[in-house]
């Protein structure tokens, strides 16, 4: 039981860094492909396009940094609660991380057409980066209440 | 995820209504290589479907019942993506409502010397048993049945063709924003298309049946 609950443990740990990593991945590639699909219609500024799929990226860094905040000699009383913050951070990370390559993608797709709206398309992806700040704020918060 | 409908979504121009553009976004070549980026049996299926109900495309309207029944039953077989069989199966019951307004203004009468054999779809057998109802009792799902029905009597063939082109320009439009990353965005793309092509080409044929009609009023005042 006691292999058990540390094993938790190591899975809350990796689990922000892991599933932050996979929404990044999954989220860059959706506004990637989009943007190059764009890049074939419009004659200019592709760089703009690329560095908008850019945009889910953060969420891998967030996980690295609550990966690195609940980094600790485990036991059985720290164990349980390591994996409760550590594996929620990383699926809101993760979900964050699909909403923003999505709304990048559609931010690509409308703007290749008009480009005075580029800025305020961006808006929709902004707002799912905000909450997956907010996700790892208080990861990073609710750790330091864990014993050590 | 599928990554390829992203990519083509991505690289497809913004459509204008069609009523208010005055060309092509895209040329249809250039639509046809955006489409090829997906899988090959989506294209196909594409292009089956567009062949069927498509108003680039009349070519049903010069076939024989059977082997209409025969061509849609066929087709519907490789039309196996959900989104698109749905519009398939939506549109060819709106051409068989409307060919049902036609007939009744006609004055035919399923069952009755014409025979039964003047639709095809869901709603044929419906159509037939509420034929002297002023909508077909399909009003609840064709709101747009009295107006056409107003249309025809008329005789406004082009404010009728313009009702349906909207109708189903509103039918993509809503496709498309569920699937605005997805197959359903494709396929609203491609039938929008092909609405706005129907009517730029009719729109240019009158610009040039009005010249021809303006030449011929100079040369004949001179």
């Amino acid at each position: 039981m006691d292999s058990l609950i540390l094993t938790l443990g190591w899975i809350g740990i990796y689990a922000p860094l892991a599933l932050g990593a996979i929404g990044s991945m999954v989220g860059c590639a959706r506004a990637g492909v989009s943007a190059c699909g764009a890049l074939l219609e419009v004659e200019g500024g592709y760089g703009r396009y690329i560095g908008v799929a850019a945009m889910p990226s953060s969420q891998s860094i967030y996980g690295i940094v609550v990966t690195m905040a609940l980094r600790r000699e485990l036991n059985i009383d720290n164990s349980p609660g390591i994996f409760g913050l550590g594996v929620l951070a990383g699926l809101a990370l993760m979900a964050s991380a699909f909403a923003q390559g999505d709304a990048c993608a559609a931010s690509i797709s409308a703007s290749k057409n008009k480009l005075e709206i580029f800025g305020i398309s961006l808006a929709p992806a902004a707002l799912v980066e905000g909450f997956a700040v907010f996700a790892f704020v208080f990861a990073l918060v609710l750790s330091a209440g864990i014993p050590g | 995820m599928v990554s390829r409908y992203y990519t083509v979504l991505g690289s497809l121009p913004y459509l204008p209504y069609f009523d208010q553009a005055e060309r092509l976004p895209l040329t249809r070549l250039r639509l046809e290589q955006r489409i090829g980026m997906l899988e090959q049996e989506e294209t196909r299926q594409l292009y089956l479907a567009e062949e069927l109900v498509s108003l680039r495309k009349a070519v049903m309207a010069r076939r024989s019942h059977d082997m209409m029944t025969g061509r849609l039953r066929q087709a519907m077989r490789v039309i196996v993506q959900p989104v698109l069989r749905a519009y398939v199966e939506d549109k060819i019951d709106q051409q068989t409502v409307v060919a049902a307004l036609r007939l009744r203004h006609a004055g035919w009468v399923p069952g009755r010397g014409g025979g039964s054999r003047w639709g095809v779809g869901r709603r044929v057998g419906h159509i037939a048993a509420h034929w002297e109802e002023p909508d077909f009792r399909l009003g609840a799902v064709y709101p747009w049945i009295p107006q056409a029905h107003a249309l025809l009597e008329a005789e406004d063939a082009r404010g009728l063709e313009r009702l349906l082109m909207d109708v189903n320009w509103r039918v993509l439009g809503r496709l498309a924003d569920r699937e605005p990353m997805g197959f359903g965005g494709i396929v609203a793309f491609l039938f929008k298309w092909d609405i706005l092509n129907a009517w730029l080409a009719h729109n240019a044929e009158r610009a040039t049946q009005r010249f021809r009609e303006l030449m011929g009023e100079v040369k004949h005042g001179q």
